[in-house]
């Protein structure tokens, strides 16, 4: 266990002391901005009330969940496992008292700590807009909402997270890496518009998945289903990207 | 295995698709030793020490290190093992200091005392908080010496560590593998392909060749029957018939 945690404490450490974690937290916040600019011009421009103090962090996170979010999450992976590879800075971890399944484990993890970390800089400033423009509306179940909504959306992106280790893990180049991930997410998009009775198959489809505990009466039958979806893509992509990860030569 | 035996390798055979690696490599390091795996460039040295730190795997054969098998419990192995292998890697976007700092989190008790120490025996103290993708080759070199000796390991592999290293690094870095062999009983094991260098440091000495270890003997024992080592690895090259 104490190698574990060195191993999640360094690659969490490595993840934010890179400029690439400013140049995110700043895009968050120009993203927040952007929607809130485009609401308030909706709003007085044509007479539209646009949204509640409640819903305009849900409106939020419904652009950043499925835009942003997952290509941020897909450029940290990237750079913990591709690009660590070909910068030869694999070895610095490898070589020390710390197996690769725990080296492996600590990335994903500290993966998850950027995601929780993004998302929670994102809903609190999106809090604070609608408290700044709209305060009136805003009510304890609405807080709760939000605070649930942002919460469930961890669990489908470290899904993705999982496929973009496993992928990170097959091809050698950061760019390939990169753009097979957004022609795969892109395509799986698509097809769950086109197939919607088969859309839960796609693990992008369970992007939307917070909706399921927000909606008026839960669906619990529709949450299991997409959870355990989310299971079985965590358990194939995990093991096979695992796989290759301990069997490469550096 | 002996009880002073540090490192134990058994039949190491790693061939690549090319036909060239490693074959059937049997070597034992004993505590205190500075071992020079001499070799020309090509023929197996960052091979064999890959596999010696996890990061290879071999067709066949075991290392054990303290008695602790390397494919099977690497944790035990690895806990008091300082290494540089084929280059010397340290995150550029980190200073010095916080590259330490990253590499000390995988050990217990290394304080910030400790982490200027090797800063200052590496000499590059004074540039802690530069990042390290500004440093020059020689000082790169040098904070990958920092910190492969952080832990204060019991044994060191190096892999042609005075790469990149001006005239008076070399003799520093030289020096200080003898200090900490005479003073802390560390063990090095260091690969060359430069005869001078490993004359200099070494006190046991390896030769490989074209993946195979020829032979295995004192430095003292080498320069009594040979005139230097140079002449010795020719002869040992010549009496295995390959050249």
């Amino acid at each position: 266990m104490g190698s574990f945690r060195a191993a999640f404490y360094a690659e969490t450490e490595k993840m934010y002391r890179k400029k690439k974690a400013r140049v995110i937290i700043i895009l968050s916040v120009i993203t927040i901005a952007f929607v809130q600019l485009f609401s308030s011009v909706i709003r007085s421009g044509l007479g539209i009330i646009s949204s509640t103090a409640s819903g305009f962090p849900l409106t939020v996170l419904s652009i950043f969940s499925n835009t942003l979010l997952p290509l941020f999450t897909t450029l940290v992976v990237i750079d913990a496992f591709t690009g660590e590879f070909s910068r030869n800075t694999m070895k610095i971890a490898l070589t020390r008292p710390v197996t690769r399944f725990k080296v492996y484990i600590a990335k994903l993890a500290a993966a998850s700590v950027f995601v929780s970390a993004n998302l929670l800089i994102v809903m609190l400033l999106a809090f604070v807009a609608a408290v700044l423009f709209n305060a009136e509306t805003l009510t304890v179940a609405g807080i709760l909402k939000i605070i649930l909504a942002y919460t469930m959306t961890i669990f489908p992106i470290m899904t993705l997270a999982v496929v973009i280790a496993f992928l990170a893990n097959i091809f050698k180049s950061s760019a390939i890496v990169f753009f097979l991930t957004i022609i795969i997410y892109l395509v799986t998009r698509v097809l769950g518009f086109v197939f919607t009775t088969h859309s839960s198959l796609f693990v992008t489809t369970s992007i939307d998945w917070y909706k399921l505990w927000i909606a008026d009466s839960l669906p619990v039958g529709n949450i299991f289903k997409q959870l355990v979806y989310m299971m079985g893509y965590i358990l194939v992509f995990f093991s096979a990207g695992y796989y290759i990860f301990d069997k490469r030569d550096l | 295995m002996d009880k002073h035996t540090v490192l134990e390798i058994s039949g190491l055979t790693k061939l690549y698709k090319n036909n060239r690696g490693i074959m059937d490599i049997s070597l034992d390091i004993y505590q205190g030793d500075i071992f020079g795996f001499l070799g020309p460039n090509g023929a197996g040295k960052t091979t064999a020490m890959k596999i010696m730190t996890g990061m290879m795997k071999p067709d066949s054969g075991q290392v054990s290190i303290f008695g602790y098998s390397i494919s099977d419990s690497f944790e035990k192995a690895m806990e008091h093992v300082g290494a540089i292998i084929e280059t010397s890697e340290t995150y550029p976007y980190l200073t010095a200091l916080e590259n330490l700092k990253i590499i000390s989190r995988y050990y217990d008790n290394i304080d910030r005392a400790r982490m200027d120490e090797v800063l200052k025996i590496t000499g590059i103290y004074k540039y802690r908080d530069e990042k390290a993708g500004n440093y020059s080759l020689g000082m790169k070199q040098r904070l990958g010496i920092a910190c492969s000796i952080l832990s204060r390991p019991r044994l060191v592999i190096l892999d042609e560590p005075l790469n990149g290293l001006d005239i008076e690094g070399m003799v520093e870095m030289r020096k200080l593998f003898k200090r900490l062999s005479a003073d802390e009983n560390t063990t090095f094991f260091i690969s060359s392909h430069l005869i001078h260098d490993v004359e200099l440091t070494c006190d046991r000495i390896g030769v490989i060749f074209e993946g195979r270890l020829l032979n295995v003997d004192t430095t003292e024992n080498i320069l009594k029957d040979h005139a230097s080592l140079e002449n010795y690895f020719m002869s040992e090259v010549d009496r295995n018939g390959k050249l």
